[in-house]
């Protein structure tokens, strides 16, 4: 009996502390905010093609291979998020947009914030079906494009990585979403490079990650209207 | 003097928080006397005298019983395990695609059974140990400590559902939504994306051949509704919620039940 009733306080107190999301965001004005900006190097790189084994007339007989976009040492596509902020910027309140155009995703990586919705488009005369995971197994939704200029818009409800594919067929598309706490993150561009502005001055840590290139965490002190540089390296 | 004053109150606070803490404590004890902790008890026997053998004391579906069905057609084989718990996936669900089923979800799965999946019915267990082993469930999957079950969707059944009216709508319904890539042009499951089909767990995925007429999900007009509406996570079929329209859905299903040879 007494076993099972510290069982049962331990479970509610582990209920408590991991039921608790991440305390609700708050957008407030950013005094003196800083920013962050720098680059994303590493390697290797993989420019490729991935062949198309369905509806070719649509989506051509390959498509590119985006999963690592390399060019001379600069990673673009990776996504930079700083941590623990509970208040701040205002986020974005335009959705996210994921479309099925030529059987490719795009974009084929970005950053939105939880609590945002995200529009889902069909630009393809053929059927889609965008089916996405998040933590990597668990569906958080899957949704059928049957027609072209079909849109369906989602909430995205959990902070976490997301990965989409289709299951019509289409086994190379592939995107990446990283659903972050705050509007505090950037995707890198073709040179690698990334800025976040009005942030609250403060030490902070940065996560950057690729999807095939790996993740690194850093710490990062942002001074007030001062631009905090932070370049990191991945590497397979 | 300020902070005498702050210290004093804070004193206070940690008595108060103590107190409170005390009362939850003896609420909690005291309520393992009268059954609270039974329940978990009781729910730890029924799975292992009900559901053990195939789902695995971790319930990872890795059971003694491994594959539990088999298909075999048109030369390609499929396989199903019983389900993996652990992965806090859920099939049929009243929830809209990627939420957590409710409790009347996962107690109809459990008194009725899944047909062609090995699954039985469990209609005659008792309405207190289906509570106790649907609580014994949840807990192998941390993912119900951190989402909510979703809310079930309403399903209000129009008239002329079933009908051959709305079944002929329904087939060009099912025409324009491309079902028939994965169902096929007559329901059988052999589209031409059949091949290309995966579940969650990287297992070979089949279509259902509504000829055989013996859906998972339940054998009522409501049921075929929700799979189309909800979707069946866990494997490709997406949910058509937002993609066509509830009267729309309701001339599928009209389609689907003459398919299955029960409307004319």
């Amino acid at each position: 009996m007494k076993n099972a009733s510290r069982f049962t306080m331990g479970a509610i107190a582990a209920l408590f502390l991991t039921a608790s999301p991440a305390l609700a965001y708050e957008a407030a004005e950013v005094k003196d905010g800083g920013s962050l900006s720098g680059t994303v190097t590493g390697g290797p790189g993989k420019a490729g093609t991935l062949k198309v084994t369905k509806n070719e007339d649509v989506c051509g007989k390959t498509v590119a291979d985006e999963s690592g976009k390399v060019k001379e040492n600069k990673i673009e596509g990776a996504v930079v998020t700083i941590q623990g902020i509970a208040k701040g910027k205002k986020a974005d309140t335009k959705p996210a947009v994921l479309d099925n155009a030529q059987c490719v995703f795009h974009p084929h990586v970005q950053a939105a914030m939880v609590g945002s919705k995200i529009d889902i488009l069909n630009s393809d005369p053929i059927l889609h079906n965008s089916h996405a995971y998040i933590g990597g197994k668990i569906t958080t939704f899957n949704v059928a494009l049957p027609t072209k200029g079909q849109k369906v818009t989602k909430d995205l409800k959990k902070a976490g990585l997301m990965d989409v594919k289709c299951d019509a067929g289409h086994t190379w598309m592939k995107a990446w979403i990283v659903v972050h706490d705050s509007p505090y993150y950037a995707v890198t561009d073709a040179k690698g490079s990334f800025k976040i502005d009005n942030v609250p001055p403060g030490k902070y840590k940065v996560k950057v990650w690729h999807e095939t290139l790996g993740e690194t965490e850093k710490e990062v002190t942002i001074a007030a209207k001062a631009d905090a540089k932070l370049d990191a390296a991945l590497k397979k | 003097m300020r902070s005498i004053a702050k210290r004093e109150r804070g004193r206070g606070v940690c008595l108060g928080l103590g107190i409170a803490g005390i009362t939850v404590w003896t609420l909690f004890a005291g309520a393992d006397a009268f059954g609270a902790g039974s329940e978990a008890d009781l729910g730890k026997k029924v799975y292992a005298s009900r559901c053990g053998i195939c789902h695995g004391d971790k319930g990872d579906g890795k059971g003694l019983v491994g594959i539990i069905h088999r298909v075999e057609k048109r030369g390609l084989t499929w396989v199903s395990y019983p389900r993996d718990f652990t992965a806090g996936i859920f099939k049929f669900r009243s929830t809209m695609t990627g939420e957590l089923p409710t409790d009347a979800d996962l107690e109809r799965v459990i008194r009725n059974g899944i047909p062609r999946s090995g699954m039985p019915s469990h209609i005659d267990v008792p309405a207190n140990e289906i509570k106790a082993v649907m609580a014994y469930i949840k807990a192998f999957s941390p993912r119900w400590k951190q989402d909510k079950p979703g809310k079930s969707i309403a399903i209000k059944k129009p008239a002329e559902a079933g009908s051959s009216a709305s079944a002929a709508k329904g087939e060009k319904i099912w025409k324009d939504m491309k079902c028939w890539e994965c169902h096929g042009e007559k329901g059988l499951g052999d589209g031409p994306s059949v091949a290309t089909l995966k579940d969650d767990w990287g297992d070979p995925s089949v279509p259902f051949d509504f000829t055989s007429g013996a859906l998972k999900g339940g054998p009522d007009i409501e049921d075929i509704y929700r799979t189309f509406t909800t979707g069946v996570d866990g494997t490709p079929m997406p949910s058509y919620a937002d993609s066509l329209g509830e009267a729309d859905r309701w001339h599928l299903v009209s389609y689907s039940l003459k398919m299955m040879g029960k409307v004319k």
